[in-house]
């Protein structure tokens, strides 16, 4: 045979040793609170606030975006250096060709877009929507530029449906915070 | 013995991979599909058919944040049906792909099952939305055999931004079934009870370095013998390069493939066939969207396309004389309306040529979608 019991018995050892000895994981929070001090600035503290949508909001949400939330809360990180907020984290999630993409927005105070961040990308194909030369696409965007693949967005060949989706979910997340920043603290 | 300390070292390497980032993709399954309906009429004169020509349904699930299955089942020319003499007739219900994909994180992740080996564009991507055109280029059915899938399994990933990887082991090709007109398409086993007697590699590399511009090569290598002592050692080696790029609303695709089988005149004596040493091909399309100058605040897009396609599976012949209607060449030019960036109707014209003349011509005409 031309891998032993032995081999293949000693092998599953070690790999369960070595998957009990990496299981320190990131939680969400974790992995949000990382890419936030990335986009806004390592001295950048964060809170987390919930906002409730009114029944108004998520119509308008829908006829603006053509997107909703589940459920009637988001969850807002908020990002402020010193005294002052310089921006809001908004995560979410889009579908792809069959599996969830988590995504997280950095939107300044402004409504323009700081940066996008790919949280999780479960797929084998698509996962270029990560790379930084497609991300810095969104930056500085707000509510009033066209978000549109092929237009102001590049497409990546072989990504269409992901670059399609989180297009969309930047989109949703502007007009919340548009729709909503009067009453975020 | 060194592939085994390999295979154990690869083993040992992933759980350390393992950081699952605990957002909870829920057990979930989901459905979706692609089709698409031809009108091909050959010649310009003569009257065509209309044909359903495939009719494809994904199915997946989510199993937890790392494991998952993908799936697609394929219905072509609508239906089968039994004839009197036992036999049956019409078109083909297949399974294209299911496999267990197993994502560690973005730097590697696992699939097993019927996989489709990464060789250029259609294969990988064959939604009709995707390409320009109602039928798929030539150059992909013929030199590269699309819709390729086998039995395999094997890693996948990012090694640095921008550049990701595959690499799998899959059953092989069955030389007795190669021919002088379509290559090696009719040595796909399909994982219809494939021989595992000739292991294959095959593998991609992919460079995206902007958005716009996508470059890839490919490989795919093994033994075709199927343990038939008459054929020698014979091997089949395919090299495949890519390349994709759009600039505002033109883009460019050209795709190329060379095939070499060593002992082929074995085959041939073993088979009775017409096997090449060598086969290659390769086609260049451009296209550009006109929607934006009529309409600027549209979100559809109206593609006027031009290919042209060169290949000649019987490139390189020993033992015989070379068919020079094997050695050809298509201009298609045509237009893809796209309401949605994954619905398309398309219309276009082909010119098909070759060394001894034959001239063809046919107009098609079809509707695709994927959702």
């Amino acid at each position: 045979m031309f891998l032993r019991w032995k081999d293949i018995s000693l092998t599953f050892c070690l790999m369960v040793i070595c998957t009990v000895m990496s299981r320190s994981q990131l939680s969400v929070d974790g992995k949000v609170f990382a890419s936030l001090k990335k986009m806004f600035g390592d001295s950048t503290s964060i809170t987390l606030i919930t906002v409730k949508l009114t029944s108004e909001e998520k119509q308008q949400l829908f006829d603006r975006s053509r997107s909703r939330w589940t459920g009637d809360t988001i969850t807002v990180y908020r990002c402020i250096i010193g005294k002052e907020v310089v921006g809001y984290g908004f995560i979410d999630n889009v579908k792809g060709k069959t599996q969830l993409i988590t995504y997280l927005v950095g939107v300044r105070p402004t409504g323009n877009v700081q940066d996008i961040d790919v949280l999780a990308y479960r797929e084998s194909y698509g996962g270029e929507i990560a790379y930084e030369s497609f991300r810095k696409q969104f930056r500085q965007k707000t509510t009033l530029d066209k978000l549109q693949p092929g237009r102001d967005i590049k497409n990546i060949s072989g990504a269409t449906i992901s670059v399609h989706a989180i297009t969309d979910g930047v989109r949703k997340i502007l007009t919340t915070f548009e729709l909503t920043h009067d009453r975020i603290p | 013995m060194h592939l085994k300390y390999f295979i154990i070292t690869i083993a040992l390497l992933t759980p350390f991979q393992l950081k699952p980032l605990r957002l909870n993709a829920q057990e979930s399954t989901t459905v979706g599909g692609y089709g698409e309906l031809h009108y091909n009429e050959p010649n310009g004169s003569t009257r065509g058919t209309l044909d359903f020509h495939r009719f494809v349904l994904y199915l997946a699930h989510t199993f937890n944040e790392n494991l998952s299955f993908k799936s697609e089942v394929e219905i072509e020319h609508t239906k089968i049906e039994a004839t009197e003499g036992g036999g049956a007739e019409g078109g083909e219900v297949a399974i294209e792909q299911a496999y267990l994909d197993w994502h560690f994180n973005q730097n590697i992740g696992m699939k097993a099952g019927i996989l489709l080996p990464p060789i250029g564009v259609i294969n990988q991507f064959h939604e009709p939305a995707t390409f320009n055109g109602v039928e798929r280029p030539n150059v992909d059915r013929i030199v590269i055999p699309t819709t390729w899938r086998e039995s395999g399994a094997g890693i996948y990933g990012t090694l640095s931004e921008g550049v990701k990887y595959q690499l799998y082991v899959m059953a092989g090709l069955k030389a007795e079934d190669f021919s002088g007109s379509e290559g090696i398409r009719e040595g796909r086993q399909e994982a219809l009870e494939s021989s595992p007697m000739n292991p294959s590699f095959t593998g991609r590399l992919e460079y995206v370095p902007t958005p716009e511009l996508k470059l890839g090569g490919s490989f795919f290598t093994g033994n075709i013998t199927e343990g038939v002592d008459s054929l020698g050692s014979s091997m089949l080696t395919l090299l495949s390069g890519d390349a994709q790029y759009a600039y505002d609303q033109f883009s460019l695709r050209a795709v190329g493939a060379f095939i070499s089988i060593s002992d082929a005149q074995k085959i041939n004596t073993a088979y009775g066939n017409d096997v090449a040493d060598q086969i290659y091909g390769f086609y260049l399309e451009g296209s550009y969207n006109i929607l934006p100058l009529m309409y600027s605040e549209s979100d559809q897009a109206l593609l006027l396309f031009t290919r042209y396609e060169k290949y000649n599976t019987q490139s390189k012949v020993t033992g015989f004389i070379a068919n020079p209607v094997y050695d050809r060449n298509e201009i298609t030019f045509g237009a893809t309306y796209k309401p949605t960036y994954n619905t398309a109707f398309k219309i276009d014209y082909q010119f098909f040529n070759n060394a001894a003349n034959a001239d063809t011509k046919q107009m098609n005409i079809g509707v695709g979608y994927n959702f």
